[in-house]
């Protein structure tokens, strides 16, 4: 059995399950608002069974200063932990603490965030860094993490990350989005080059249907 | 044999969506084992992280660190 090419929720549920899609390629023909659903449920599942845990990790970890904090995340490598501990500690805390984690790593932290989470943390950081995690995350492909994180970000913030794609990454983006009003949000985000960029990709590439998720006029 | 239907949803803990609900019990049996798998492996690979993280820390941060885990 084949998997579509443009089943968006296919590509995330698998990446929530840690699978290829073809491994759930039976899921095909389910209705992709009852995909993304699913993968809701099983994303909170996967959350809820350590969640007891990272708070008291959270809690024990206030006495470990900033400074000595990013250096041990440094060491530790772990995007999947660092992002857990970011989503459960303080907000001001957290946030300085990724203020001096490099772009490379909070790209890699980004992707076991939530939309919420990622959107709340990456807005606090300097728009250099947002953007420079934005071209990091397109470069490896990651449409998935930026499909979540991307239309979650302050509008000012959003028309300037926007900046840093080309129009293919704009289109996969809006493709990955997890509902028409952020990829709304997405399109209302695009100046004219912009526009133009996605047009174009959409033109070269063929990708009409991820530019019809945008809403705009052929 | 136990319902494949009350499985998925007792391990997501809440009512399937009906596009999954309505799946084979085939299906839903298969979707239940990568839950409990990747449930599994983030196990796995937190405690691995938290377990370096800790080896890693100073240790005059380290046993005040333990002890605060171990007051909770």
């Amino acid at each position: 059995m084949t998997v579509p090419a443009s089943n968006p929720q296919l590509t995330k549920l698998a990446r929530t399950l840690g699978v290829s899609e073809q491994r759930i390629a039976y899921l095909a023909e389910v209705p992709p608002a009852d995909l993304n659903r699913f993968r809701g449920q099983v994303a909170d599942r996967i959350y809820a069974e350590h969640a007891a845990g990272i708070a008291r990790i959270t809690l024990a970890a206030r006495i470990i200063p900033p400074s000595i904090a990013v250096r041990l995340i440094l060491r530790n490598g772990s995007p999947l932990l660092t992002a857990r501990l970011a989503a459960a500690t303080e907000h001001g805390r957290a946030v300085e603490i990724a203020r001096r984690l490099p772009a490379d790593f909070l790209a890699d932290v980004a992707a076991h965030l939530d939309a919420t989470q990622a959107g709340r943390l990456v807005s606090a950081l300097p728009p250099s860094t947002v953007c420079a995690v934005v071209a990091r995350l397109a470069a490896a492909a990651d449409w998935v993490t930026l499909g979540t994180l991307v239309p979650a970000l302050p509008p000012p913030l959003l028309r300037a990350v926007v900046g840093e794609l080309d129009g293919v990454a704009i289109l996969r983006c809006a493709a990955m989005t997890d509902s028409p009003e952020h990829a709304a949000a997405l399109a209302a985000a695009l100046d004219a080059t912009a526009v133009d960029r996605a047009r174009g990709a959409a033109e070269r590439h063929l990708l009409w249907d991820e530019w019809s998720l945008l809403g705009l006029p052929r | 044999m136990t319902d494949p239907i009350i499985t998925l949803s007792d391990i997501v803990g809440e009512s399937l969506p009906p596009g999954i609900a309505a799946l084979p019990a085939a299906s839903q049996c298969d979707l239940a084992e990568l839950v409990t798998a990747a449930v599994a492996t983030q196990t796995q690979s937190l405690s691995a992280a938290a377990t370096s993280a800790l080896d890693q820390l100073p240790p005059l941060l380290r046993w005040p660190l333990l002890r605060l885990l171990s007051a909770q």
